[in-house]
């Protein structure tokens, strides 16, 4: 685990409450795996409010380029002073964190695909996933969903490396319209030869998709949310249920990735 | 000159640095040793530890709040006889006295926690728990009556050979009461404060936000109070008494030394900044150079003349 002040290369509103950060940081660069996470801190100055570091998915990571990437959404305190971090600054970073996802064994010559399915801002962990995939040669199907077209993310990455890439929104001012489970279905026979699916974003929706998977037949591996303190697994603060262990698991340590089928999703 | 000591001793512990690791907050220190200098802690104080295996409290266990955290972990932990087998002799090879905490149900939990930890080589001290505001039975509900705390302290200073801490609640009327009761019932040494019980709601779902309802308040927030209560505790016994509630700097580590603690514990601003004990030993020891003070011994309760 790294823990330093990278320089702020750019913070930039992509969309309506929607940021994206950069940060050059070579040496978490070069160990970060796709579904592992970072803490930032959100408060400068020996302030302590918003007191506790925010945890945020590596949206990408180039170690050629030494940098680390995020895709976040503003919706309190900390992603607030996150979003006011200014290009040449300095992040106070902490990682790279978490059980990541993991890809599966391909028999020679095959080019087996797998299944990205995003929600929202769940979007973001499943980007450095497809660009890795992508590079090592599985074939990368993209299912992204949102509310509406606003909260819509289809990354430059993802446009890139998907062979297909659906969208759909809720209200339909987007794609298809329907919810991301209605997609799926429409695309059923496209899904339906991928192995594994993963899966990000609102845990209803997560919890549809893997009920959707398990119908199918295809394994999926989910990217969990929860509030952390450590981020490290001390404190043991974002604990979930999950049919691993008699007792709660900790999400930022045995996950944040977990199989689907093990986690047990609140209504 | 010499170089200032940073040397206490805390019930008949020699420690090197009068730093420790608040109970809880720093799990068995398996996840931070790696990453941070074993050398700026005196002593390590590693998670509740009950008979029983516990699961904890049903997530959400935690909950930010202005400068502070809401947390409800409820001693999730894994047993005493799992601790020894497992976390002990992981813990023992960084070279720190371990000082256990210790939680139970009853009073014969307590000692019987103590009894097979006595068992066990390589722990300097233990911490009675009687103020964990998460459980429903013991915790808490000990550490704020005058009698039942005393009762504790007894129960396990007969079965212990190594000295006995007492981690006081901050949720009473009169804490300096119960401290005194618990020095009279031959506590060795007395921690404060555990964290103070609170609650925060969601509105948009209209229900307390934590899924035990409640919590405790940790972090800068309680500083005051907490800051306070050392005070007020220190002067009205003569054990030594470790200070701890929102330490996050050698400022702030500084006012609870000068409030009288003998050592203090860090916390919660571990989890914000895992170098913060380095922090404090740094800049302790350069305001005693500064300020022409050979040991911190001379800095604890100056502030009482």
């Amino acid at each position: 685990m790294i823990i330093e002040k990278a320089r702020v290369i750019s913070n930039s509103e992509i969309k309506l409450g929607y940021y994206f950060l950069r940060l050059f940081s070579p040496k978490m660069a070069e160990v970060a795996e796709p579904g592992q996470f970072a803490m930032l801190r959100c408060s400068y100055n020996n302030t302590s409010d918003p007191l506790l570091r925010r945890p945020l998915s590596f949206h990408d990571a180039s170690w050629k380029k030494g940098e680390i990437s995020f895709l976040y959404q503003v919706k309190g305190k900390g992603t607030k002073e996150l979003s006011r971090l200014v290009a040449n600054g300095s992040a106070d970073v902490m990682g790279p964190l978490g059980t990541g996802f993991r890809l599966p064994k391909v028999s020679p010559g095959k080019r087996q695909p797998i299944a990205i399915i995003g929600c929202g801002v769940g979007v973001a962990p499943l980007v450095f996933l497809a660009s890795t995939a992508h590079n090592r040669g599985y074939e990368v199907r993209t299912f992204i969903g949102a509310r509406s077209e606003s909260s819509l993310l289809v990354d430059p990455i993802l446009v890139a490396k998907s062979s297909v890439l659906s969208t759909a929104t809720e209200d339909g001012s987007a794609g298809y319209h329907g919810n991301i489970v209605s997609l799926l279905r429409n695309k059923e026979s496209l899904v339906a030869e991928c192995g594994p699916a993963y899966v990000c974003g609102p845990e209803a929706a997560m919890a549809a998709v893997v009920s959707l998977c398990t119908e199918l037949g295809i394994p999926c591996q989910v990217s969990l949310e929860s509030i952390m303190a450590c981020g490290v697994g001390a404190c043991l603060g974002c604990t979930c249920n999950t049919t691993r262990s008699p007792n709660y698991t900790r999400v930022c340590t045995e996950g944040p990735v977990f199989d689907g089928e093990e986690v047990v999703f609140c209504d | 000159m010499t170089s200032p000591s940073l040397k206490i001793n805390l019930a008949g512990l020699e420690l090197e640095s009068p730093i420790l690791t608040g109970s809880g907050t720093f799990g068995y220190g398996l996840e931070y040793l790696p990453i941070i200098d074993a050398d700026d802690l005196g002593a390590l104080v590693v998670t509740g530890t009950t008979w029983e295996p516990r699961p904890g409290n049903p997530p959400p266990r935690i909950w930010e709040t202005p400068s502070g955290i809401l947390n409800a972990i409820g001693l999730e932990n894994p047993g005493v006889n799992v601790f020894i087998q497992k976390k002990l002799p992981q813990i023992a090879s960084y070279d720190l006295p371990i000082i256990v905490n210790v939680a139970g149900n009853t009073l014969d939990e307590y000692a019987q926690v103590i009894r097979e930890l006595e068992k066990a080589p390589g722990i300097a001290a233990y911490e009675l728990n009687i103020s964990c505001p998460n459980v429903r039975q013991g915790g808490m509900a000990f550490g704020t009556d005058g009698h039942t705390a005393a009762a504790v302290t007894m129960a396990a200073k007969s079965v212990a050979t190594r000295p006995i801490i007492v981690k006081l609640s901050p949720n009473v009327t009169d804490i300096a009461a119960i401290a005194l009761a618990v020095e009279e019932a031959g506590a060795d040494a007395l921690s404060l404060v555990n964290t103070f019980l609170g609650m925060a709601i969601d509105i948009d779902k209209r229900r307390p936000v934590l899924g035990n309802q409640m919590g405790g308040l940790s972090g800068p927030a309680i500083r005051p109070i907490a800051l306070r209560m050392v005070w007020q505790v220190s002067q009205a016994v003569t054990i030594p008494v470790i200070g701890m509630g929102g330490i996050d700097s050698w400022q702030a580590a500084l006012e609870f030394i000068m409030a009288g603690a003998t050592a203090i514990a860090v916390g919660t601003a571990f989890f914000i900044n895992p170098y913060v004990a380095k922090e404090i030993r740094q800049g302790l020891l350069s305001y005693m150079e500064r300020e022409h003070f050979t040991s911190i011994d001379q800095l604890v309760g100056i502030a009482w003349q």
